[in-house]
């Protein structure tokens, strides 16, 4: 099979999966929920910092847990249809990307769609400003859609068992929103007669939940509540060097569980 | 030289009120030697035009009025109008470019020691400092406009500066980019009204050591630094504004060493800390608004006796913080937006008690760092485990009587 053939084949099952996908009553709910998170929060609030404020929570605790859920639920039913698409001569890693892809397009969808129609739907004028301040927003709900969908493929090709699969993928949920900030704020006040801005960088760039939060916030007049340590991370990562130290640390973030899927798909025997 | 010619001389008997002898004299001529040649009580009428001025002194009662306001300027290195006279009053000048000095304090009205004055409808462009009182009383500022443009703190003066001062009113004023709009050092029984004093370096108003003050309806907007009021007693703050004082180190209104103090009907809106508190006792706050601010009120531990009543806290990341474990103050029937109890008897208090204080507003004051955890899902766990069992937070800061609504409806 040449390069292009695989693209095809890729194309193909992605649309595929897509199209079943999008029909899915839960991609509805998904839509459905974001749709009304962004339109109660702007009918709330006239202004759309605030609303982005409201929107984060949001987005940060439901994008993760979902992605992650949904991931894993997929794959455990849909394991016969994935066997038959193996018998046919189409490459693993070709399957697996389009497995993958078929997942994230509807999400991104619903999310995207869910977000950004109250904004045009409230003030159809001033849409570009509006959008403008949630574009930081949208960014990581996608990188945050890409990072934890890969997550919950490689948690459903490691584990054939159905329970322990979701027990892990809502671990790894708990481990990366809530167990981490745990540390991470038991080690703020343990070192606390220390100098801690560059070491609670260090901590963020780790952890994709709060990188997010922490892109979106300095993106917002938010930051000028954090103080001293909030000037030194608007410093640190508003400029070219620290977008970039973001975006590579989320990009390694999908990478590594992408990679580490396909590896296991390809040596898994069904 | 006085102009006795044609239309230039005019005099007006009507408008001698003050002594039968006084006169109206319209000028556009060198000042000084005009001012000299004038008898006390005169009316002298400047005419549209620029004059150059270096001290110019008024050393007599006299009632100095610009036509289409002439220009006053100070050339970028002089004092321009010094007024060493009782009853004198300006009104309807420019005043322009009066340069910077550190020596000197150089002004374009600098009023010395003086009684009975008033500083009405001028405009004042680029000052160091725009109008400077020394131990003067009962004078009046109205209606001025003053606009600097500095950007520095270090080279910027005050735009209305106060000092050994007694009954001076200073009202409906606008005041913009000084470094500290009106300030007040060692004032007594003065009153500051209507005033909306925005962008300035530092604080829109500053208050040192000034008793038995009174300042209302004023607004104070983006200023760097807020408003401060410290080291007085018997200050009266009502309904005044203070709007989107945002910054690191901004303050809505900052309150030091203050007592006996009343601060009624207030909105503070968009400040990084709404009122912080250091130091302050035996003071009421009433009826006041907080809304969308960072922190509402920062309770210092030192602050005692104070009594919040009727205010409404709505949309705050954080309504109270505070750094002690006790509290000595009272807080009673103010409205609180986070507050989710219940109302059985319908009588617009709530049934259960309201702990303003989060676990997280205590964390952050004693580890600031940790404040780059805002917003996160662990923090809000935290907040409601903190709040069904207390451990952390000041037991007996507590709202007993929180309200249903907020006070407006209510008051």
């Amino acid at each position: 099979m040449d390069q292009n053939e695989k693209l095809k084949m890729l194309f193909k099952i992605s649309l595929f999966q897509t199209k079943s996908n999008i029909s899915s009553k839960w991609i509805v709910f998904y839509f459905i929920f974001f749709f009304a998170a962004s339109y109660v929060s702007l009918s709330f609030t006239h202004e759309t910092s605030k609303a982005a404020v409201n929107l984060m929570n949001a987005v940060l605790f439901i994008v993760p847990l979902a992605s992650l859920l949904y991931g894993t639920i997929y794959f455990y039913n849909n394991i016969d249809y994935i066997i038959f698409i193996l018998s046919f001569p189409v490459k693993r890693p070709v399957i697996y990307i389009s497995l993958f892809s078929g997942l994230l397009i509807p999400m991104a969808i619903g999310f995207l769609t869910g977000i950004i129609l109250p904004v045009l739907l409230f003030n159809a004028n001033s849409f570009l400003s509006d959008f403008y301040v949630f574009l930081p927003l949208i960014i990581t709900g996608i990188y945050l859609h890409l990072i934890f969908i890969s997550f919950a493929l490689l948690i459903a090709v490691i584990n054939e068992n159905k329970l322990l699969g979701f027990g892990l993928s809502i671990f790894i949920w708990l481990l990366l929103s809530v167990i981490y900030d745990g540390i991470f704020l038991i080690a703020l006040n343990s070192f606390a007669d220390y100098p801690l801005e560059y070491f609670s960088i260090i901590l963020s760039v780790l952890n994709p939940i709060d990188l997010s939060r922490i892109f979106i916030t300095i993106n917002l007049d938010l930051v000028t509540l954090m103080g001293y340590t909030g000037a030194v991370f608007h410093n640190f990562f508003s400029n070219i060097i620290g977008c970039l130290i973001i975006f590579t640390s989320l990009t390694i973030w999908v990478l590594i569980p992408l990679f580490l899927g396909i590896r296991f798909f390809n040596k898994k025997d069904f | 030289m006085l102009n006795l010619h044609g239309s230039k001389f005019l005099i007006f008997f009507l408008f001698c009120y003050v002594s039968f002898s006084a006169k109206t004299v319209k000028t556009n001529k060198d000042l000084q030697n005009c001012i000299f040649s004038a008898q006390p009580f005169d009316t002298l009428i400047i005419t549209k035009g620029f004059y150059i001025c270096d001290s110019l002194l008024v050393n007599k009662p006299l009632t100095i009025i610009g036509e289409n306001y002439p220009t006053f300027s100070g050339n970028n290195k002089n004092q321009i109008l010094v007024i060493s006279a009782n009853q004198v009053s300006v009104s309807k000048i420019k005043f322009a470019n009066s340069g910077v000095s550190f020596l000197h304090d150089n002004s374009a009205i600098k009023l010395d020691g003086v009684k009975d004055c008033k500083i009405t409808e001028n405009i004042f462009d680029d000052n160091f400092f725009s109008i400077y009182l020394a131990k003067s009383q009962n004078c009046l500022i109205e209606h001025n406009r003053i606009i600097a443009y500095n950007k520095r703190q270090t080279l910027s003066g005050n735009g209305i500066h106060l000092w050994y001062c007694r009954n001076i009113t200073i009202k409906n004023n606008f005041i913009q980019g000084h470094r500290d709009g009106i300030y007040l050092e060692f004032v007594r029984n003065s009153k500051i009204i209507s005033n909306r004093s925005k962008n300035n370096l530092r604080y829109g108003l500053h208050f040192m050591f000034s008793d038995s003050c009174e300042y209302m309806k004023n607004i104070f907007e983006k200023n760097i630094a807020g408003v401060a009021v410290m080291y007085s007693k018997k200050v009266e703050m009502t309904e005044n504004q203070f709007l989107n004082n945002w910054g690191s180190s901004s303050y809505g209104l900052l309150l030091k060493d203050i007592s006996e103090s009343n601060i009624r009907m207030n909105v503070f809106k968009k400040n990084t800390n709404g009122i912080y508190f250091e130091a302050c006792g035996k003071t009421n706050i009433v009826q006041n608004k907080f809304i969308e601010n960072g922190w509402a009120l920062r309770l210092m531990a030192n602050s005692m006796d104070n009594v919040f009543r009727f205010n409404s806290f709505s949309s705050n990341t954080f309504d109270i913080s505070t750094n002690s474990k006790n509290n000595y103050n009272l807080f009673e029937n103010n409205y609180w937006s986070e507050y989710s109890g219940y109302d059985l008897n319908k009588d617009g208090i709530g049934d259960i008690p309201f702990r303003p204080v989060k676990l997280f507003s205590v964390v952050s004051e004693k580890n600031r760092p940790t404040l780059i955890l805002l917003n996160s899902i662990l923090i809000k766990i935290l907040d409601i485990a903190e709040k069904i069992f207390p451990s952390i937070t000041p037991e007996n800061l507590i709202d007993n009587k929180p309200l249903m609504r907020p006070t407006y409806d209510k008051v």
